[in-house]
Protein backbone atom coordinates (compact mmCIF):
# COMPACT_ATOMS: atom_id res chain seq x y z
CA UNK A 1 0.00 0.00 0.00
CA UNK A 2 1.72 3.33 -0.97
CA UNK A 3 1.62 6.17 1.24
CA UNK A 4 -1.50 8.26 -0.74
CA UNK A 5 -3.08 4.68 -0.59
CA UNK A 6 -3.04 4.80 3.15
CA UNK A 7 -3.90 8.77 3.67
CA UNK A 8 -6.92 7.96 1.27
CA UNK A 9 -7.91 5.06 3.92
CA UNK A 10 -7.07 6.71 6.63
CA UNK A 11 -9.65 10.15 5.33
CA UNK A 12 -12.62 7.26 5.13
CA UNK A 13 -12.16 6.02 8.32
CA UNK A 14 -12.22 9.08 10.00
CA UNK A 15 -14.90 10.62 7.63
CA UNK A 16 -16.90 7.70 9.10
CA UNK A 17 -15.92 7.69 12.36
CA UNK A 18 -16.86 11.44 12.41
CA UNK A 19 -20.27 11.55 11.37
CA UNK A 20 -21.06 7.94 13.28
CA UNK A 21 -20.35 10.16 16.24
CA UNK A 22 -22.82 12.52 14.74
CA UNK A 23 -25.57 10.22 14.24
CA UNK A 24 -25.32 8.82 17.78
CA UNK A 25 -25.64 12.11 19.00
CA UNK A 26 -28.73 13.26 17.04
CA UNK A 27 -30.39 10.08 18.41
CA UNK A 28 -30.03 11.84 21.84
CA UNK A 29 -32.56 14.71 20.17
CA UNK A 30 -35.35 11.86 19.79
CA UNK A 31 -34.82 10.68 23.24
CA UNK A 32 -35.08 14.04 24.49
CA UNK A 33 -38.44 14.51 22.13
CA UNK A 34 -39.60 11.18 23.74
CA UNK A 35 -39.07 12.85 26.82
CA UNK A 36 -40.06 15.79 26.66
CA UNK A 37 -43.72 15.32 24.67
CA UNK A 38 -44.10 12.39 27.17
CA UNK A 39 -43.88 14.59 30.20
CA UNK A 40 -45.89 17.43 28.06
CA UNK A 41 -48.70 15.20 27.75
CA UNK A 42 -51.54 14.59 30.60
CA UNK A 43 -51.13 11.05 31.81
CA UNK A 44 -53.85 10.05 30.11
CA UNK A 45 -51.85 10.35 26.73
CA UNK A 46 -48.20 9.43 27.96
CA UNK A 47 -48.12 6.06 26.30
CA UNK A 48 -49.66 7.58 22.74
CA UNK A 49 -47.16 10.09 22.54
CA UNK A 50 -44.04 7.75 23.47
CA UNK A 51 -45.39 5.94 20.45
CA UNK A 52 -46.01 8.71 18.36
CA UNK A 53 -42.15 9.50 19.10
CA UNK A 54 -41.10 6.45 18.53
CA UNK A 55 -42.75 5.41 15.18
CA UNK A 56 -41.88 9.26 13.86
CA UNK A 57 -38.14 8.05 14.34
CA UNK A 58 -38.78 4.90 12.37
CA UNK A 59 -41.26 5.98 9.73
CA UNK A 60 -38.65 8.77 8.53
CA UNK A 61 -35.58 6.80 8.68
CA UNK A 62 -37.55 4.31 5.97
CA UNK A 63 -38.92 6.52 4.02
CA UNK A 64 -35.82 8.88 3.40
CA UNK A 65 -34.25 5.86 2.23
CA UNK A 66 -37.01 5.14 -0.48
CA UNK A 67 -36.84 8.72 -1.50
CA UNK A 68 -35.95 11.42 0.54
CA UNK A 69 -32.37 11.04 -0.23
CA UNK A 70 -33.06 11.68 -3.85
CA UNK A 71 -34.88 14.77 -3.59
CA UNK A 72 -31.91 16.56 -1.78
CA UNK A 73 -29.72 14.86 -4.93
CA UNK A 74 -32.12 15.97 -7.63
CA UNK A 75 -33.06 19.02 -6.61
CA UNK A 76 -30.19 21.96 -5.31
CA UNK A 77 -31.67 24.04 -8.78
CA UNK A 78 -34.57 25.39 -9.05
CA UNK A 79 -37.29 23.64 -9.78
CA UNK A 80 -34.87 20.50 -10.52
CA UNK A 81 -31.02 20.81 -10.45
CA UNK A 82 -30.03 16.82 -11.29
CA UNK A 83 -32.40 14.47 -12.43
CA UNK A 84 -29.90 12.18 -14.11
CA UNK A 85 -27.15 12.57 -11.77
CA UNK A 86 -29.45 11.46 -8.97
CA UNK A 87 -29.80 8.37 -10.05
CA UNK A 88 -26.94 7.55 -8.09
CA UNK A 89 -29.16 8.20 -4.64
CA UNK A 90 -31.91 5.83 -5.91
CA UNK A 91 -32.27 2.78 -3.38
CA UNK A 92 -30.98 0.24 -5.66
CA UNK A 93 -27.66 2.02 -6.85
CA UNK A 94 -24.57 1.04 -6.07
CA UNK A 95 -23.80 3.74 -3.58
CA UNK A 96 -27.07 3.06 -1.51
CA UNK A 97 -25.93 -0.30 0.19
CA UNK A 98 -22.43 -2.03 1.52
CA UNK A 99 -19.91 -0.73 -1.13
CA UNK A 100 -16.03 -0.37 0.31
CA UNK A 101 -15.18 2.43 -1.60
CA UNK A 102 -17.97 4.95 -1.08
CA UNK A 103 -18.90 6.56 2.58
CA UNK A 104 -22.57 7.36 0.86
CA UNK A 105 -24.13 5.56 4.03
CA UNK A 106 -22.78 7.80 6.48
CA UNK A 107 -23.89 10.83 4.96
CA UNK A 108 -27.25 9.42 4.11
CA UNK A 109 -27.40 8.81 8.24
CA UNK A 110 -26.94 12.02 8.70
CA UNK A 111 -29.36 13.24 6.75
CA UNK A 112 -31.80 10.96 8.02
CA UNK A 113 -31.31 11.80 11.27
CA UNK A 114 -31.88 15.56 10.20
CA UNK A 115 -35.29 14.23 8.54
CA UNK A 116 -36.47 12.40 11.93
CA UNK A 117 -35.63 15.75 14.05
CA UNK A 118 -38.27 18.01 11.36
CA UNK A 119 -41.08 15.25 12.38
CA UNK A 120 -40.29 15.42 15.99
CA UNK A 121 -40.12 19.00 15.63
CA UNK A 122 -44.17 18.72 14.23
CA UNK A 123 -44.75 15.68 17.13
CA UNK A 124 -45.15 17.79 20.42
CA UNK A 125 -47.39 20.46 18.91
CA UNK A 126 -50.05 18.52 17.66
CA UNK A 127 -50.25 16.01 20.91
CA UNK A 128 -52.96 14.54 22.15
CA UNK A 129 -55.83 14.58 19.66
CA UNK A 130 -54.27 13.81 16.17
CA UNK A 131 -54.60 10.93 14.77
CA UNK A 132 -51.25 8.63 15.16
CA UNK A 133 -51.93 7.48 11.26
CA UNK A 134 -52.35 10.85 9.85
CA UNK A 135 -49.16 12.43 12.02
CA UNK A 136 -47.07 9.80 10.36
CA UNK A 137 -48.55 10.69 6.76
CA UNK A 138 -47.78 14.32 7.41
CA UNK A 139 -44.30 13.32 9.06
CA UNK A 140 -43.09 11.28 5.89
CA UNK A 141 -44.32 14.26 3.67
CA UNK A 142 -42.34 17.04 6.55
CA UNK A 143 -39.40 14.62 6.81
CA UNK A 144 -38.64 12.80 3.64
CA UNK A 145 -39.81 15.46 1.03
CA UNK A 146 -40.48 18.92 2.14
CA UNK A 147 -37.21 20.11 4.24
CA UNK A 148 -35.31 17.86 2.25
CA UNK A 149 -36.09 19.61 -1.19
CA UNK A 150 -35.93 22.90 1.17
CA UNK A 151 -32.31 21.24 1.97
CA UNK A 152 -31.27 20.53 -1.28
CA UNK A 153 -31.84 24.71 -2.22
CA UNK A 154 -30.85 26.09 1.00
CA UNK A 155 -28.48 24.12 2.52
CA UNK A 156 -26.31 22.37 -0.51
CA UNK A 157 -22.85 23.02 -1.78
CA UNK A 158 -24.55 23.66 -5.38
CA UNK A 159 -28.17 25.13 -3.98
CA UNK A 160 -29.87 27.51 -5.76
CA UNK A 161 -30.48 29.83 -2.91
CA UNK A 162 -26.51 30.02 -2.37
CA UNK A 163 -25.84 30.61 -6.00
CA UNK A 164 -28.39 33.00 -6.66
CA UNK A 165 -28.80 34.85 -3.26
CA UNK A 166 -25.82 34.12 -1.73
CA UNK A 167 -27.65 32.45 1.39
CA UNK A 168 -25.77 31.36 4.26
CA UNK A 169 -26.93 29.27 6.74
CA UNK A 170 -24.40 27.15 9.16
CA UNK A 171 -26.86 25.38 11.12
CA UNK A 172 -30.04 24.43 8.95
CA UNK A 173 -32.38 26.89 10.65
CA UNK A 174 -33.94 27.66 7.23
CA UNK A 175 -34.55 24.12 5.90
CA UNK A 176 -34.89 22.22 9.46
CA UNK A 177 -36.23 24.31 12.26
CA UNK A 178 -37.90 27.31 9.90
CA UNK A 179 -39.39 24.65 7.61
CA UNK A 180 -40.48 22.31 10.25
CA UNK A 181 -41.66 25.28 12.00
CA UNK A 182 -44.19 26.84 9.21
CA UNK A 183 -45.31 22.78 8.37
CA UNK A 184 -46.53 22.80 11.92
CA UNK A 185 -48.28 25.83 12.39
CA UNK A 186 -50.40 24.76 8.71
CA UNK A 187 -51.35 21.71 10.44
CA UNK A 188 -52.49 23.15 13.88
CA UNK A 189 -54.18 25.34 11.95
CA UNK A 190 -56.29 22.33 10.68
CA UNK A 191 -56.09 20.47 13.46
CA UNK A 192 -57.40 22.88 16.09
CA UNK A 193 -57.14 22.67 19.88
CA UNK A 194 -57.48 20.01 22.07
CA UNK A 195 -60.85 20.36 24.08
CA UNK A 196 -60.84 22.75 26.72
CA UNK A 197 -58.06 24.42 25.73
CA UNK A 198 -59.77 27.83 24.87
CA UNK A 199 -63.34 28.87 26.43
CA UNK A 200 -65.19 31.60 25.11
CA UNK A 201 -61.97 32.97 23.29
CA UNK A 202 -59.37 32.82 26.43
CA UNK A 203 -56.53 30.57 26.60
CA UNK A 204 -56.90 28.11 29.41
CA UNK A 205 -53.58 26.21 30.47
CA UNK A 206 -53.60 22.22 30.25
CA UNK A 207 -50.62 21.60 32.68
CA UNK A 208 -48.02 18.69 31.75
CA UNK A 209 -48.39 15.96 33.57
CA UNK A 210 -44.29 15.88 34.26
CA UNK A 211 -42.89 19.10 33.64
CA UNK A 212 -39.48 17.20 35.13
CA UNK A 213 -39.59 15.19 32.61
CA UNK A 214 -40.07 17.81 29.65
CA UNK A 215 -37.31 19.50 31.58
CA UNK A 216 -35.01 16.19 31.25
CA UNK A 217 -35.88 15.85 27.48
CA UNK A 218 -34.67 19.70 26.61
CA UNK A 219 -31.43 18.24 28.38
CA UNK A 220 -31.22 15.77 26.00
CA UNK A 221 -31.99 17.66 23.13
CA UNK A 222 -29.12 20.01 23.78
CA UNK A 223 -26.97 16.92 24.12
CA UNK A 224 -27.97 15.76 20.76
CA UNK A 225 -27.75 19.22 19.30
CA UNK A 226 -23.87 18.63 19.76
CA UNK A 227 -24.27 16.10 16.84
CA UNK A 228 -26.75 17.74 14.45
CA UNK A 229 -24.40 20.41 14.84
CA UNK A 230 -21.40 18.39 14.13
CA UNK A 231 -23.11 17.24 11.14
CA UNK A 232 -23.60 20.70 9.77
CA UNK A 233 -19.42 20.80 8.94
CA UNK A 234 -17.77 18.87 6.48
CA UNK A 235 -15.25 17.21 7.29
CA UNK A 236 -12.03 16.34 4.95
CA UNK A 237 -8.38 15.44 5.24
CA UNK A 238 -7.36 18.84 4.96
CA UNK A 239 -9.63 20.11 7.51
CA UNK A 240 -13.13 21.42 8.22
CA UNK A 241 -15.06 23.42 6.01
CA UNK A 242 -19.36 24.61 6.07
CA UNK A 243 -22.04 23.41 3.45
CA UNK A 244 -21.29 26.44 2.34
CA UNK A 245 -17.46 25.87 1.22
CA UNK A 246 -16.58 28.66 3.75
CA UNK A 247 -13.47 27.11 6.31
CA UNK A 248 -14.36 26.75 10.22
CA UNK A 249 -13.72 24.14 12.66
CA UNK A 250 -15.49 22.55 15.94
CA UNK A 251 -13.95 25.35 18.09
CA UNK A 252 -16.37 28.00 16.55
CA UNK A 253 -18.91 25.99 17.25
CA UNK A 254 -18.16 25.02 20.35
CA UNK A 255 -18.60 29.26 21.22
CA UNK A 256 -21.60 29.51 19.39
CA UNK A 257 -23.58 26.53 20.66
CA UNK A 258 -22.67 27.39 24.33
CA UNK A 259 -23.04 30.99 24.14
CA UNK A 260 -26.26 30.35 22.21
CA UNK A 261 -27.91 27.80 25.28
CA UNK A 262 -26.65 30.28 27.64
CA UNK A 263 -28.19 32.86 26.54
CA UNK A 264 -31.65 31.95 24.86
CA UNK A 265 -31.96 30.38 28.57
CA UNK A 266 -31.21 33.78 30.43
CA UNK A 267 -33.76 35.54 27.44
CA UNK A 268 -36.39 33.47 27.84
CA UNK A 269 -36.29 33.27 32.35
CA UNK A 270 -36.39 36.95 31.88
CA UNK A 271 -39.47 37.29 29.60
CA UNK A 272 -41.31 34.85 31.03
CA UNK A 273 -40.55 35.74 34.59
CA UNK A 274 -39.26 32.03 35.08
CA UNK A 275 -41.58 30.26 34.06
CA UNK A 276 -40.16 26.74 33.52
CA UNK A 277 -41.27 25.22 30.33
CA UNK A 278 -40.48 28.86 28.43
CA UNK A 279 -36.35 29.12 30.42
CA UNK A 280 -35.28 26.10 29.09
CA UNK A 281 -37.25 25.84 25.72
CA UNK A 282 -35.48 29.33 25.65
CA UNK A 283 -31.95 27.12 25.43
CA UNK A 284 -33.12 25.26 22.37
CA UNK A 285 -34.70 28.97 21.05
CA UNK A 286 -31.32 30.96 21.99
CA UNK A 287 -29.15 28.03 19.65
CA UNK A 288 -31.71 28.32 16.80
CA UNK A 289 -31.24 31.71 17.15
CA UNK A 290 -27.59 31.60 16.07
CA UNK A 291 -27.54 28.64 14.11
CA UNK A 292 -27.67 30.80 10.53
CA UNK A 293 -24.01 31.72 11.37
CA UNK A 294 -22.52 30.47 14.21
CA UNK A 295 -19.56 29.90 12.23
CA UNK A 296 -18.79 33.75 12.33
CA UNK A 297 -20.27 35.17 15.00
CA UNK A 298 -18.54 36.18 17.98
CA UNK A 299 -19.51 34.46 21.16
CA UNK A 300 -20.59 37.81 22.99
CA UNK A 301 -23.13 38.53 19.92
CA UNK A 302 -23.97 34.84 19.76
CA UNK A 303 -25.05 35.26 23.47
CA UNK A 304 -26.84 38.81 22.99
CA UNK A 305 -28.80 37.40 19.90
CA UNK A 306 -29.76 33.95 21.59
CA UNK A 307 -31.25 36.15 24.54
CA UNK A 308 -33.11 38.13 22.17
CA UNK A 309 -34.35 35.04 20.69
CA UNK A 310 -35.23 33.43 23.50
CA UNK A 311 -37.39 36.60 24.91
CA UNK A 312 -39.75 36.30 21.85
CA UNK A 313 -40.61 33.13 21.93
CA UNK A 314 -43.08 33.37 25.25
CA UNK A 315 -44.54 36.87 23.27
CA UNK A 316 -44.59 34.50 19.73
CA UNK A 317 -46.95 32.08 21.99
CA UNK A 318 -49.00 34.20 23.37
CA UNK A 319 -49.53 35.79 19.99
CA UNK A 320 -50.61 32.51 18.62
CA UNK A 321 -53.15 31.90 21.53
CA UNK A 322 -55.11 34.88 20.39
CA UNK A 323 -55.76 32.94 17.55
CA UNK A 324 -56.68 29.99 19.39
CA UNK A 325 -53.76 27.80 18.04
CA UNK A 326 -52.69 25.22 20.30
CA UNK A 327 -48.86 24.37 20.27
CA UNK A 328 -48.46 22.28 23.33
CA UNK A 329 -44.40 22.52 23.23
CA UNK A 330 -44.34 25.84 21.88
CA UNK A 331 -42.73 24.32 18.35
CA UNK A 332 -43.73 26.91 16.40
CA UNK A 333 -42.50 30.02 18.38
CA UNK A 334 -39.31 28.16 19.63
CA UNK A 335 -38.47 26.41 15.67
CA UNK A 336 -40.44 28.52 12.98
CA UNK A 337 -40.30 31.98 15.15
CA UNK A 338 -35.94 31.87 16.16
CA UNK A 339 -35.31 30.44 12.72
CA UNK A 340 -36.83 33.60 10.96
CA UNK A 341 -35.86 35.86 13.36
CA UNK A 342 -32.21 34.69 13.39
CA UNK A 343 -32.30 34.24 9.77
CA UNK A 344 -33.18 37.89 9.12
CA UNK A 345 -30.59 38.93 12.28
CA UNK A 346 -27.88 37.22 10.09
CA UNK A 347 -28.51 38.89 7.14
CA UNK A 348 -27.20 42.45 8.89
CA UNK A 349 -25.08 41.45 10.84
CA UNK A 350 -23.34 39.10 8.12
CA UNK A 351 -24.14 41.56 5.47
CA UNK A 352 -20.49 41.80 2.98
CA UNK A 353 -19.28 38.46 3.58
CA UNK A 354 -17.45 36.49 0.64
CA UNK A 355 -18.45 33.20 -0.38
CA UNK A 356 -16.58 30.85 -1.95
CA UNK A 357 -16.43 29.97 -5.83
CA UNK A 358 -17.83 26.95 -6.60
CA UNK A 359 -16.97 25.24 -9.98
CA UNK A 360 -19.29 25.49 -12.68
CA UNK A 361 -21.43 28.36 -10.91
CA UNK A 362 -18.80 31.18 -10.11
CA UNK A 363 -18.71 33.33 -6.93
CA UNK A 364 -22.32 33.33 -5.47
CA UNK A 365 -23.16 36.68 -3.76
CA UNK A 366 -22.22 38.21 -0.64
CA UNK A 367 -23.99 37.30 2.31
CA UNK A 368 -27.28 40.32 2.57
CA UNK A 369 -30.25 41.14 3.73
CA UNK A 370 -32.35 40.48 1.02
CA UNK A 371 -30.87 36.91 -0.07
CA UNK A 372 -31.31 35.92 4.19
CA UNK A 373 -34.92 37.47 4.71
CA UNK A 374 -35.73 36.14 0.91
CA UNK A 375 -34.70 32.77 1.72
CA UNK A 376 -36.57 32.47 4.93
CA UNK A 377 -39.55 33.43 3.16
CA UNK A 378 -39.07 30.86 0.80
CA UNK A 379 -38.73 28.48 2.82
CA UNK A 380 -41.39 29.47 5.57
CA UNK A 381 -43.91 29.14 2.13
CA UNK A 382 -42.12 25.83 1.22
CA UNK A 383 -43.37 24.46 5.00
CA UNK A 384 -46.28 25.94 5.40
CA UNK A 385 -48.30 25.60 1.83
CA UNK A 386 -47.97 21.70 2.05
CA UNK A 387 -48.45 21.22 5.79
CA UNK A 388 -51.65 23.68 5.28
CA UNK A 389 -52.72 21.96 2.34
CA UNK A 390 -52.33 18.16 3.47
CA UNK A 391 -53.85 18.29 6.78
CA UNK A 392 -56.89 20.14 5.33
CA UNK A 393 -56.92 17.46 2.91
CA UNK A 394 -56.85 14.45 5.91
CA UNK A 395 -59.40 16.91 7.44
CA UNK A 396 -61.88 17.17 4.86
CA UNK A 397 -61.66 12.77 4.72
CA UNK A 398 -62.16 12.74 8.53
CA UNK A 399 -58.52 11.39 9.09
CA UNK A 400 -56.79 14.17 10.86
CA UNK A 401 -58.32 14.11 14.36
CA UNK A 402 -59.69 11.63 16.85
CA UNK A 403 -62.81 11.64 18.16
CA UNK A 404 -64.06 13.54 21.01
CA UNK A 405 -64.75 11.28 23.34
CA UNK A 406 -61.66 9.42 23.09
CA UNK A 407 -59.82 12.59 23.06
CA UNK A 408 -61.66 12.94 26.67
CA UNK A 409 -60.87 9.45 28.06
CA UNK A 410 -56.96 9.84 26.72
CA UNK A 411 -55.90 7.47 23.74
CA UNK A 412 -53.98 5.49 26.14
CA UNK A 413 -57.29 3.90 27.01
CA UNK A 414 -57.98 3.00 23.23
CA UNK A 415 -55.34 2.99 21.04
CA UNK A 416 -52.39 1.63 23.29
CA UNK A 417 -52.65 -1.70 24.89
CA UNK A 418 -50.58 -0.88 27.88
CA UNK A 419 -50.86 1.82 30.74
CA UNK A 420 -47.84 3.78 31.95
CA UNK A 421 -48.59 4.20 35.44
CA UNK A 422 -50.72 0.84 36.61
CA UNK A 423 -50.41 2.09 40.09
CA UNK A 424 -50.73 5.65 39.61
CA UNK A 425 -48.84 8.66 39.95
CA UNK A 426 -48.50 9.85 43.88
CA UNK A 427 -50.10 12.99 44.46
CA UNK A 428 -49.24 15.99 47.14
CA UNK A 429 -52.33 16.21 49.05
CA UNK A 430 -52.16 19.82 50.26
CA UNK A 431 -54.08 20.59 53.81
CA UNK A 432 -53.91 23.92 54.27
CA UNK A 433 -56.50 26.31 53.72
CA UNK A 434 -57.42 26.98 50.58
CA UNK A 435 -55.81 24.04 49.17
CA UNK A 436 -56.19 22.40 45.90
CA UNK A 437 -56.72 18.18 46.10
CA UNK A 438 -57.60 16.32 43.34
CA UNK A 439 -57.86 19.57 40.82
CA UNK A 440 -60.89 20.72 42.90
CA UNK A 441 -60.31 24.08 44.74
CA UNK A 442 -61.63 23.36 48.67
CA UNK A 443 -61.62 25.39 51.58
CA UNK A 444 -59.89 23.85 55.06
CA UNK B 1 -26.99 -13.68 -4.71
CA UNK B 2 -22.99 -12.63 -4.49
CA UNK B 3 -22.15 -9.85 -6.56
CA UNK B 4 -18.73 -10.56 -6.63
CA UNK B 5 -16.28 -13.57 -7.38
CA UNK B 6 -13.13 -11.98 -5.38
CA UNK B 7 -12.60 -9.14 -3.00
CA UNK B 8 -9.53 -8.12 -4.84
CA UNK B 9 -10.90 -4.33 -6.72
CA UNK B 10 -14.23 -4.54 -5.08
CA UNK B 11 -16.54 -1.82 -4.71
CA UNK B 12 -20.51 -2.65 -4.46
CA UNK B 13 -20.67 -6.06 -1.84
CA UNK B 14 -24.31 -5.86 -1.02
CA UNK B 15 -26.73 -8.93 -1.90
CA UNK B 16 -27.62 -8.80 -5.57
CA UNK B 17 -25.51 -5.92 -6.38
CA UNK B 18 -27.11 -2.49 -7.69
CA UNK B 19 -30.25 -2.07 -10.23
CA UNK B 20 -30.56 -6.24 -10.10
CA UNK B 21 -34.00 -7.84 -9.88
CA UNK B 22 -33.35 -8.98 -6.18
CA UNK B 23 -32.29 -5.33 -5.12
CA UNK B 24 -35.21 -3.89 -7.04
CA UNK B 25 -37.63 -5.95 -5.99
CA UNK B 26 -36.48 -6.28 -1.92
CA UNK B 27 -37.17 -2.05 -2.11
CA UNK B 28 -40.47 -2.63 -3.93
CA UNK B 29 -41.14 -5.48 -1.07
CA UNK B 30 -40.20 -2.86 1.69
CA UNK B 31 -42.36 -0.23 0.43
CA UNK B 32 -45.30 -2.33 0.05
CA UNK B 33 -44.66 -3.33 3.78
CA UNK B 34 -44.30 0.26 4.77
CA UNK B 35 -47.70 1.23 3.06
CA UNK B 36 -49.18 -2.21 4.55
CA UNK B 37 -48.19 -0.99 8.21
CA UNK B 38 -49.69 2.04 7.60
CA UNK B 39 -52.91 0.38 6.83
CA UNK B 40 -52.92 -1.82 9.67
CA UNK B 41 -52.91 1.43 11.59
CA UNK B 42 -55.01 2.98 9.87
CA UNK B 43 -57.69 0.03 11.00
CA UNK B 44 -56.67 -0.26 14.50
CA UNK B 45 -57.36 2.80 15.32
CA UNK B 46 -60.97 3.02 13.78
CA UNK B 47 -61.24 -0.30 15.66
CA UNK B 48 -60.12 0.85 18.98
CA UNK B 49 -62.12 4.07 18.95
CA UNK B 50 -65.06 2.48 17.62
CA UNK B 51 -64.67 -0.26 21.01
CA UNK B 52 -63.96 2.29 23.11
CA UNK B 53 -66.83 4.60 22.43
CA UNK B 54 -69.10 1.66 22.64
CA UNK B 55 -67.48 0.80 26.07
CA UNK B 56 -66.03 -2.67 24.90
CA UNK B 57 -62.56 -4.41 25.20
CA UNK B 58 -59.85 -3.65 22.06
CA UNK B 59 -58.96 -6.88 22.39
CA UNK B 60 -60.36 -9.98 22.72
CA UNK B 61 -59.82 -12.34 25.66
CA UNK B 62 -58.63 -11.45 29.18
CA UNK B 63 -56.85 -8.22 29.56
CA UNK B 64 -53.16 -9.23 29.42
CA UNK B 65 -50.61 -7.71 31.97
CA UNK B 66 -50.57 -4.14 31.83
CA UNK B 67 -53.67 -3.22 29.89
CA UNK B 68 -55.89 -0.94 30.39
CA UNK B 69 -59.68 -1.82 31.94
CA UNK B 70 -62.58 -1.58 30.04
CA UNK B 71 -63.02 2.51 29.47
Amino acid sequence: MTPEDTLASMEAVVTDLFYWMSIALMICIHAGFLAYEVGASRSKNVLASAMKNLLTFAVVIATFFFFGWWFYNAFFQFPVGAIDAATAALPWSEDMGPNVTSVTGIFWGAFALFAATTGSIMSGAVLERIRTSSFLILTTVLGSVVWIIGAAWAWHGNGWLLTEWGWHDFGAAGCVHLIAGAFTLGVLMNLGPRIGRFVGGKAITIPPHNLPLTMLGLMLIFVGFFGFLMGCVVYTNTGYFTIFGNPTNLSAIAFSTLMGLAGGIIGAYVSSKGEPFWTISGGLAGVISVAPGMDLYHPALSFVIAAVGGMLIPYIGRLLEKFEIDDVVGAVSVHGGCAFYGLTVSGFVLWGYPNVAIDGFGTPPDINPLGQIGGAVVLALLGFVPGYAISLALKKVDMLRIPAEVELAGLDLSEVPATPYPEGIPVTTLRNEDAVIGGEEVKA
Amino acid sequence: MSPIDSWDEATYVFTGGPDSFLTVLSVVVAVVMFVGFIAVMVRHEKHAYAQMIHHEPVEKGPAVEGEPQVY
